[in-house]
């Protein structure tokens, strides 16, 4: 197909017309600026190829957080018909169900002081294991308690105490999404998620103790609970070795039947099964098995940090009031109904590195939040501002309820600790005021703020575009790392 | 106890990190197919530590893989070096490739096993991934790959 044409449509809206094998046309949701970075590698030639997929309806989308991935741009959302469709494990990604959520606390920022600030970072780095092959936050489950967890996700945790029953009512499906078959999961994926439960992982996962430091939308952050100064906390991590097996599992069994799906698909990243096939039934089974691990990994972590904060501050639950304010999910394929071509269809659409954005009065946004929207997580890079935003009724019309997830990365991670080296990075952080602890010294210079987008640059234009609207900004205080 | 330091004798291939925004990636070269294998594991080690490790190897692993294609054999030898290292805390330090026969590779690793705190320090590794995924016979008579990893 050769050299990307991509033409500006509007304010931060680029298309990419159709061309060759695509299906639909790409559309990239990025500013003058970001263009002129997105360009430079191969991400845009993902948004087109994701325009092939077999029963893939509107656009290949991208969020202004796009960045080169593998198969899909990371950043990208697609829907594929439902019935006659396809699935692509490479279209949700390695780590299914990586996502974030926000707890809210009764602590103001300025009350906690340096000293018990850094005894908070300690604790949470010793309660939340992390990097390679942590595990022991939480007993090694038996295998019976492992097909429970599968299907029951953050609700077997709380049953087993790791939470409470509020906590479910503020997470994406309850923390628990139907239709997860645990016999669909290979034993090697259920091994190596026996004692991974609670565990926080490396690379761009972390563990923050924020501030909220400025509020955009007061009445959407009254409603969320949340207000100017007080500590939150932000927790990014997924279903760990658990989901990784699986995705590759599925795109090592789809791969050799491609042909016999008649599909011819311009990367083999990009292997997808149609929905109704034994491959693409088994793989969703499999793939909400994984979604459930990753809330239940999530729900474990946030009841650690809970325990953290009562012990280090010498307060109880009462005082502490760390309730969640909402936890999503930005790498997923999910059964959802949408308006294409002015009729209502069910579809499937894939997040890869994009978070659900439902708009008030959508059914499946939690009673809390009917009226206001749900609230949306979008963290910066580590030491940078995160935001909460909330979705508009835009989100349905341009991007399936779909809306960015982060501040993607803008340097690669060998250019990122080039420009690393032989600074003080720790040092550099505790001068802006932010504690970290971490594992290893190399991701936090993978994962330093220079490595990415502006993540207020990124939450402004989904706003411009209509998609999703900034409630609150959230400032770093301490920050723990795999 | 430090068991002996000298190298297996092979064909040296070489390894280059490559740029890519999310990921890290090696394009690799060799002689022959076993000197690129032999290759991606000091390339893969390096990439996970950021560094060529300092330790001694005292302990032998062997792998035995029966793989489609070369390509596969890559990825497939890849996530076998990551799992010694997630399961075992085994780092594999030195390779001997006895066959690089996608069908039948067998090989030994030599290595040692790292205290869990050091392993913990190396970047996880998501999975060895399909994409620009390569492994064949270059122009000039040797041999090319290319592997992504998802980090």
């Amino acid at each position: 197909m050769g050299q990307i044409q991509i033409e500006k449509v509007r304010p931060n809206v680029w298309e990419i017309p159709r061309e060759g094998p695509m299906r639909v046309p790409g559309r990239v949701y990025a500013s003058d600026e970001m263009m002129a970075e997105i360009r430079r590698d191969e991400s845009l030639a993902q948004v087109r190829n994701v325009a092939c997929l077999p029963g893939i309806v509107g656009a290949s989308l991208a969020m202004p957080d796009i960045h080169w991935g593998y198969g899909f741009p990371i950043g990208g959302v697609a829907a594929t018909e439902a019935e006659g469709g396809a699935i692509s494990p490479g279209g949700v990604g390695y780590d299914i169900n990586c996502g974030v959520r926000l707890a809210r606390s009764d602590i103001e920022a300025d009350a906690l002081g340096p000293a018990r600030l850094r005894s908070l970072v300690d604790a949470l780095f010793e309660a939340v294991p992390s990097g390679v092959g942590s595990e022991g936050s939480i007993r090694k489950l038996s295998r019976a308690d492992q097909e429970r967890m599968l299907v029951e996700g953050a609700r077997w945790a709380v049953e087993e105490g790791f939470g409470t029953p509020g906590d479910l009512d503020h997470t994406e499906e309850n923390g628990r999404i139907a239709g997860a078959d645990p016999d669909a999961v290979s034993d090697r994926a259920k091994g190596r998620g026996l004692s991974q439960v609670g565990t926080l992982g490396s690379g761009n996962h972390f563990l923050e103790i924020q501030r909220v430091s400025r509020v955009l939308d007061p009445a959407l952050a009254n409603a969320f609970g949340l207000f100017a100064g007080q500590v939150v906390v932000m927790i990014h991590s997924g279903s760990r070795g658990f989901g990784y097996q699986i995705c590759d599992d599925y795109i090592k069994r789809i791969k050799p039947r491609l042909a016999d799906y008649g599909y011819d698909l311009p990367d083999v990243q990009l292997a997808a099964a149609p929905l109704d096939s034994d491959e693409g039934r088994d793989y969703l089974g499999a793939m909400r098995c994984a979604a459930n691990y990753a809330w239940c990994n999530r729900q474990v972590m946030l009841h650690k940090t809970r325990e953290a904060f009562q012990r280090v501050l010498g307060i109880g639950p009462g005082e502490l009031r760390m309730d969640l304010v909402y936890d999503v999910c930005h790498n997923i394929a999910k059964i959802e109904t949408h308006r294409v071509d002015g009729v209502d269809r069910k579809v499937c659409v894939h997040r890869k590195g994009a978070t659900r954005a439902f708009p008030p009065g959508h059914p499946d946004v939690p009673a809390a939040y009917r009226s206001s929207g749900q609230p949306v997580l979008v963290p910066g890079s580590m030491g940078s501002r995160s935001y909460v935003c909330a979705g508009i009724p835009g989100a349905m019309v341009e991007t399936f309820g779909s809306t960015c997830h982060g501040a993607g990365r803008r340097l690669s991670r060998t250019a990122a600790r080039k420009e690393a080296r032989g600074r003080d990075l720790l040092g550099e952080m505790e001068a802006r005021g932010v504690i970290v602890r971490a594992t290893g010294m190399r991701t936090v210079a993978e994962e330093m703020p220079f490595a990415y987008k502006d993540v207020a640059d990124v939450t402004r234009v989904m706003e411009e575009a209509g998609v999703s609207r900034r409630v609150v900004e959230l400032a770093p205080m301490g920050v723990v790392k795999g | 106890m430090a068991g002996p330091t000298y190298r297996f004798a092979v064909d040296r291939g070489t390894f280059r990190e490559i740029e890519h925004t999310a990921d890290l990636g090696l394009d690799l070269t060799g002689p022959t197919p076993a000197a690129v294998l032999e290759a991606v594991q000091r390339g893969l080690v390096r990439a996970l530590f950021g560094e060529d490790p300092t330790a001694v190897p005292d302990e032998e692993r062997s792998v035995a893989l029966s793989e489609r294609d070369l390509p596969e054999l890559l990825k497939a030898w890849c996530e076998a070096i990551y799992r010694l290292l997630e399961e075992e805390r085994f780092v594999a330090l030195e390779t001997r490739v006895d066959s690089d026969r996608p069908d039948d590779f067998r090989a030994r690793v030599r290595g040692t096993v790292l205290p869990p705190e050091e392993v913990a320090r190396a970047s996880e590794l998501k999975a060895v991934t399909w994409h620009q995924l390569q492994f064949a016979a270059a122009a000039d008579g040797g041999w090319e790959a290319r592997v992504i990893f998802d980090v």
